[in-house]
């Protein structure tokens, strides 16, 4: 199963919510943000080695961390030699590998966000309520169905009291998980390490079980 | 049957060749165009992907009945005639439709978002080619080469590969300084610095003896 995390905003939390997915579902985390990666890379070959053809993808995969990760090259010449329409064959290896894989898609709605859709069979989308534009959250679910990777869930990232959890169901039509704002987040995050496994009874860390099992739905509602 | 029109001309040792093939039957055809030039195929791109149906020998794919289809591409060659031969034709399959059998959506719709067979290459025709411009890119160049020899001129005796080799150590000792181990240095660098630290107490050694040699020998020669 390959499940992209999307959503057309930066800063949103997509990063955060990718590692915590992988946790969740013992994946491997890609970063597939080719211009400004935002998992800490590890040392070794990464995705713009991989999609420059200098590396194997399933060699790049590193299992270090506590969360199996392809991390992503940040120099503009890796960019540059990245070739963006490796990205799914490229994913798929990995998949053949590891048979789960949560990708981070970066923002925007240029080909690198829309070749991680493409390679996915599911999607997850992420909206911030304070930046939440419903139109960007609704042209990347736009995206994500015309390129087959269905919505599964909205991750409604760091809430705060009364989430606007009901409207935003209604307007994208997927179930939504309301992730409140919680410093345990973000401090594991910068040690790269997901919530569930500093925290694993902190409110969000429940959250993102709660998230990963919408996946699993999906993901046995596809197969049947 | 499929007709083939052409007209070929030449710009600056390039040939643009500009066809249209048209389909008068009433069943769907697929086609093949052949490159009969003698160079290399440029096809229409957008986004720097080549337009689908090209590949490196021409064109193929599937004309409705009765579609008339503009194609054109460039060769660096000299201009022959005809410049294309119509390679073959057959009759469509029956779940070929125009719109995905060669003919790409976006060539319909050029600004639609791509449909879910599309391929890679589509996404980045309809999307847009995510890369930073080349230009963006800073690239070493040989006025950049002399500053390492500057630096060391200014500040630091020690030669250039050492100070590298050095500084990557470093490095290193710094990233294994969250490892299990007691040491910070893996084996090989500890063992590494070390012979480099006796090498070079013995070449101060010999030196300073050598030194004394050469005195001696001074003050014996009056």
């Amino acid at each position: 199963m390959i499940l992209a995390v999307a959503g057309g905003k930066g800063g949103v939390g997509k990063s955060t919510v990718a590692l915590e997915l992988g946790a969740e579902l013992d994946a491997v985390v890609v970063d597939a943000d080719l211009g400004m990666a935002d998992l800490a890379a590890r040392r070794g070959p990464d995705l713009h080695d991989v999609l420059a053809g200098r590396a194997d993808p399933a060699e790049a995969v590193s299992e270090d961390g506590p969360v199996a990760l392809l991390p992503c090259g940040r120099t503009l010449a890796g960019a540059r030699a990245a070739d963006p329409t490796k990205l799914v064959g490229a994913v798929e290896a990995v998949e053949s590998a590891y048979e789960r894989v949560v990708i981070d898609c970066p923002a925007g709605m240029a080909a690198d966000a829309g070749m991680p859709l493409l390679a996915a069979d599911a999607s997850v989308l992420v909206a911030s309520p304070r930046e939440f534009a419903l139109a960007d959250a609704l042209r990347t679910r736009e995206l994500a169905r015309e390129l087959d990777a269905g919505l599964a869930a909205v991750a409604l990232n760091r809430t705060g009291e009364n989430p606007p959890t009901e409207r935003i169901r209604r307007a994208l039509g997927a179930p939504v998980v309301a992730i409140p704002e919680d410093d345990r987040v973000s401090r594991s995050r910068r040690q790269g390490w997901p919530v569930s496994e500093v925290a694993p009874d902190s409110e969000p860390a429940l959250r993102f079980g709660e998230l990963a099992a919408e996946v699993g739905r999906l993901a046995g509602r596809t197969r049947d | 049957m499929v007709t083939l029109d052409w007209r070929v001309e030449s710009r600056a040792g390039v040939s643009l060749v500009e066809l249209t093939v048209e389909n008068p039957t009433d069943c769907a055809r697929r086609v093949r165009v052949g490159n009969r030039l003698d160079g290399a195929v440029w096809p229409p791109r957008r986004e720097g992907v080549p337009e689908a149906g090209w590949d490196d020998g021409g064109f193929e794919g599937v004309l409705a009945p009765g579609e008339r289809r503009a194609l054109g591409y460039a060769s660096p060659a000299q201009p022959v005639e005809p410049p294309v031969e119509l390679v073959w034709t057959e009759r469509a399959g029956e779940s070929e439709r125009t719109d995905d059998a060669g003919w790409s959506a976006d060539e319909v719709a050029p600004d639609a978002v791509p449909s879910d067979d599309a391929t890679p290459e589509d996404v980045v025709r309809s999307l847009g080619d995510p890369r930073p411009p080349a230009d963006a890119v800073p690239r070493p160049t040989p006025d950049a080469a002399p500053r390492p020899t500057a630096r060391a001129d200014s500040a630091s005796p020690i030669p250039d590969p050492v100070e590298s080799w050095l500084s990557a150590v470093a490095e290193r000792a710094d990233d294994g300084g969250s490892c299990a181990t007691d040491s910070p240095l893996s084996p090989e660098d500890e063992s590494a610095l070390g012979a480099v630290a006796r090498r070079i107490e013995t070449l101060r050694e010999e030196t300073t003896s050598g030194g004394g040699r050469t005195e001696p020998r001074a003050r014996r020669s009056p």
